[in-house]
Formats: C-alpha cells, structure tokens, sequence
C-alpha cells in the first residue's frame, strides 16, 4: 500500500482582494515525483508557499502525514525560487550547505567534522565539490542552484517542495538536478516541483498537477498530461507542435 | 601621550573598544537584512528620546532607551505593511522623530543646560562611568546573544522563507533584533552623535564586506577595522580639536578608500602578470 505523505482540502489563497488560489484539493502518495505545470499567473509557487505556511491560507487543510505540519516539520524540506536568496551573502556553497543541517545538528551547536563532511558529500553528488570553498557570488545560476539542491539534500527530508529549480539553468544542470531528482524517488521520496517547461514533463515526472487558480486535474502523467486538459489548464492559447501526433508537445503562445 | 592621563579620555577609549566589539556585528546583519538606514532612523528617534528625558526631568539616557525600544518595534511591523517599500517606514520614522526632538526641545529649552548640538554631534568629555557600564553590559549581552543565535541569525537573514519553513520565530528574532540595536545606538548615540553614530555601526561592516568571504571572516575583519578607525579617529579628535563622531567616520572611510583602491590595484596586476604570461 503507498502511504498518503500530503493531503490537501478545500485550500484557497489570496493576495490583498485578488484570490489566487480556490477549491483545491488533491493527495500525494509516497515515493512520487510530481510536476506542478501551469501558466503564469496560474499560483504555482503560491500554492507550495500556502501549503507550507508562508503564505495565509484563506481557507482549507493541510495535512502532512496525517499529521499537522508542525508535527511533520522535520521531514519537508523547501527549495525556494533562486531569485528569492541574496546570492552576494558573504557565505560560502559549503556554509550554504551545511545550514541544511541545522536542524539536525540543533540550533545551538556547532557543526562537526561529520557534518562538514556530510554537506561536501552533499556538494560532491551535485558535481560542485570543487567550488565548495568559493563565495556564493562566484557562482553561474546553474552552479547556485546546484548548491540549493545540495542543501536540500543533506535534510534528508522526505517530502521535497521545489520552486523552478530548473528555470534558467544550463543543460548539465539541468541532468544534474534530474538526476537527483529520480534518485530522490527510487528511495521512497516525495517530490513537489513547479515546472515551466511543458516539452518535457513527460520525460521528468510521473505524475502531474496541472493548476490554474485551482486544480484542473491530478494524477499520473499518462492519464493526466494529455492534449485536453493541457488546452483546459492553458485556457486555449496554445500553439500544437507537430499535430498529426494525438500528444504531440504543445508549445505556449501568450 | 598625556591624553591618556585624562580621565575622560580614558573613558573613551574604553567606549570605543566596547563599540568596536558590538558595531561589526550588529552592521553585518544590518547592512545584510537591508536596514542598513534602521541605524539612521533609530539614532534620529533617539534625539527624541533624550529631549523627552530633559524635558521631564528623568535621565535622558532611561527616556531614549524607551523610546527607541518602542520604535524598533514598530519599525518590524511597518516592515510588514510596506514589504515592496521596506524603506518607506525608515524615511517616515527618521522625520518624524527628528520633528518630534526639535519640538520637544523648544519646549524645554532653558531648563537644561545640555544643548542639542552636544547630542547632534556627540561629546567624549561627557562620556561618563555609568555609560561604560552599560556599554560593558550591553556588549556582552550582545555578544552572548550573537554565540547563541548565530545560526538562527545567519539562516534568518540568508534565506527568511527557509527560516520559517524550518520553524525558527522569525518575527521575535527580528523585533529582538531591532531592539537591540536601538539600545545600542541610544547607548551610543550620546558619545558619537546622532547624526553619525549609524556611520560608525554600518561602516566597519561594510568595508569589511568587501575582504571576506565567510561571514565570520568579515565580523572579525570589520572589529579590527572599527578599532583601528575608532581608535585613532579619537586620536585625532583630541589632537585636533574636531568632534569625535566625525574624525571617526573620516578616517573609517579614509580605510574604504584605501581597501578598494589597493584590491583594484591588486587585480589590476594579477590581470597583467597573467596578460604578460599570456604573450611570452
């Protein structure tokens, strides 16, 4: 049986009047890798930070684990849109790394040899050992990337939420964090990406929650991920790549 | 050498040792968190304070600590209101207390004999015991708070989503945050001025932002660079009959001035050596 990781009912979030999110319910199970896959504007990253408190809730129950998220804090783990760290911090990708261990060195102790090693180990995985010691500024956006995902790492959290972890990424990067990614899932891991690029969902996630404002569907990428509710979830602005095909790789035109 | 036979000289170094241990470490987190103006805005509050203090007749220095205590705190949440525009609440409350301390000391005007311009500008002569003290206690209040919150800290001011998501108080650590630096510049302010004393708190900080790459590193750096600057901005005080804030601040960015033109020197040549190397 697959254990039910996340459930979410009824939710809806607003920004001042304007609500962004409505009537949203769906429940994740174990050890999936889900693509959260909308327009811009759609709520994506709005529904990751309501569901994890940074955002109010206007209505609606979150529950991780069957459990509440106060309870369950130790096992999410967050890794938020590039953009919103200040990558001038005077730290560098191996101090960014270990602070995903605070939680369990403790608050109020220092980190040991063990620990170090275990965020260079992290850092390694990610193919960024040799920038380890390098300031966070120094880094391309795909190599600072690499190091959030190393940081996820070392939580050792068991469900992920990630925001855009692919967006402006070069290709290796982009491989890199894939592979991770499916290596998350093979150990039983639940992943929560938002994802922008419609041509290949297919390829990187098996399940898919398609969001406009509420969920238009959920569920596995076979059954979900089709031309109809890709036209239903984009509202009909889009431009068909290679037709003749029946899930011929839609292309956004806005 | 025979400055150092005054008493009161003797007290200021002393200040500026205790400052040049709290000032880095404070301006960091300052100048990290984008409130490097919350200096500015507290220290013009803190005028209010103490003119409300001579106004009343209780020791100004009571008076400015409450005053900008309340003020620290109110500065968090108008951070809140105004998040796109954080730096609206700091232009607000910098006027506003400004006004409020040149009402407040038209008012009491001859009932005291201490001038505003002794608090605009600061004074070492009237640096007195019971400012060291407090000075003494609040530097190892916050360097106490600074060994046990420093990770807290650290991750608070990198990353505040995460923060909240691994479910450290982010609004308590914030308002204690300010809090404390309001008791520090109220502290301060009579000794530097208020008109300098966010100079001296954001300075060391931020030239030492630019030596270090590890956080540690540019605390470390920025003490050393807030003694050698305050230690010898005194010096010149004294020698030169000029107000100590201001000699302080001249000789902080004298140091800036320096430090940058020696790194661009630096890479300058490192880029020749290598441009050489290149050719040959």
């Amino acid at each position: 049986m697959t254990e039910q990781v996340l459930t979410v009912e009824n939710l809806a979030a607003a920004y001042r009047k304007n609500t962004v999110l409505h009537d949203i319910h769906f429940t994740v199970n174990a050890g999936s890798l889900t693509g959260i896959v909308g327009p811009n504007g759609a709520g994506k990253s709005t529904l990751i930070k309501t569901i994890l408190g940074l955002h109010p809730a206007l209505s609606g129950k979150v529950s991780f684990f069957q459990s509440t998220y106060e309870k369950a804090k130790r096992k999410i783990g967050y890794v938020p849109q590039r953009g919103s760290v200040d990558w001038d911090f005077p730290t560098t990708a191996l101090d960014v790394v270990t602070m995903g261990l605070y939680g369990q060195i403790g608050w109020f102790k220092w980190p040991s040899r063990f620990h170090k090693a275990k965020a260079y180990e992290s850092l390694e995985k990610m193919g960024m050992a040799d920038y380890a010691n390098r300031q966070i500024s120094q880094l391309s956006g795909g190599q600072q990337q690499r190091v959030f995902l190393a940081r996820a790492l070392v939580q050792n959290a068991e469900i992920y939420f990630m925001d855009e972890p692919l967006a402006g990424v070069d290709a290796a990067t982009e491989r890199a964090i894939m592979a991770i990614l499916k290596e998350l899932k093979a150990a039983g891991k639940t992943v929560m990406v938002v994802h922008h690029d419609l041509q290949t969902v297919r390829d990187y996630f098996d399940h898919v929650l398609l969001l406009n404002r509420t969920v238009i569907q959920y569920g596995k990428t076979d059954h979900v991920f089709t031309k109809e509710n890709i036209a239903r979830t984009y509202g009909g602005n889009m431009r068909w790549m290679g037709v003749e095909n029946q899930d011929g790789l839609p292309s956004i035109q806005q | 050498m025979e400055m150092f036979f005054y008493g009161f000289m003797q007290r200021a170094f002393q200040a500026s040792f205790l400052i040049s241990l709290i000032a880095p470490i404070l301006g960091l987190f300052l100048v990290l968190r984008r409130q490097s103006l919350m200096a500015d805005t507290l220290s013009h509050v803190s005028l209010a304070g103490v003119a409300l203090g001579l106004l009343i007749g209780i020791n100004p220095t009571w008076t400015n600590i409450l005053v900008v205590i309340i003020i620290a705190i109110l500065l968090e949440f108008l951070r809140q209101i105004y998040r796109t525009y954080s730096e609206i609440s700091i232009a607000i409350l910098m006027s506003v207390g400004m006004a409020v301390a040149l009402v407040l000391m038209e008012i009491g005007a001859g009932r005291t004999t201490l001038s505003v311009t002794q608090f605009l500008f600061g004074s070492i002569v009237t640096i007195n015991k019971e400012q060291i003290w407090m000075l003494l206690g609040l530097t190892i209040i916050i360097g106490l708070l600074y060994l046990i919150y420093q990770k807290p800290m650290y991750v608070l001011t990198f990353d505040e989503e995460t923060a909240f998501t691994v479910g450290l108080p982010i609004k308590m650590m914030s308002i204690l945050f300010n809090v404390l630096t309001g008791v520090t510049i109220a502290v301060i302010m009579p000794i530097v001025g208020a008109l300098l004393v966010s100079a001296i708190i954001i300075l060391p900080a931020a030239i030492s932002l630019r030596l270090s790459k590890s956080f540690y590193g540019v605390i470390l750096n920025g003490m050393v660079i807030a003694l050698v600057g305050m230690l010898s901005g005194l010096v010149a005080s004294y020698e030169l009959g000029t107000p100590p804030g201001a000699s302080i601040t001249i000789i902080l960015m004298l140091i800036f001035a320096v430090i940058t033109l020696a790194k661009y020197m630096l890479h300058y040549l490192k880029f020749d050596r290598l441009f050489n190397k290149s050719q040959g």
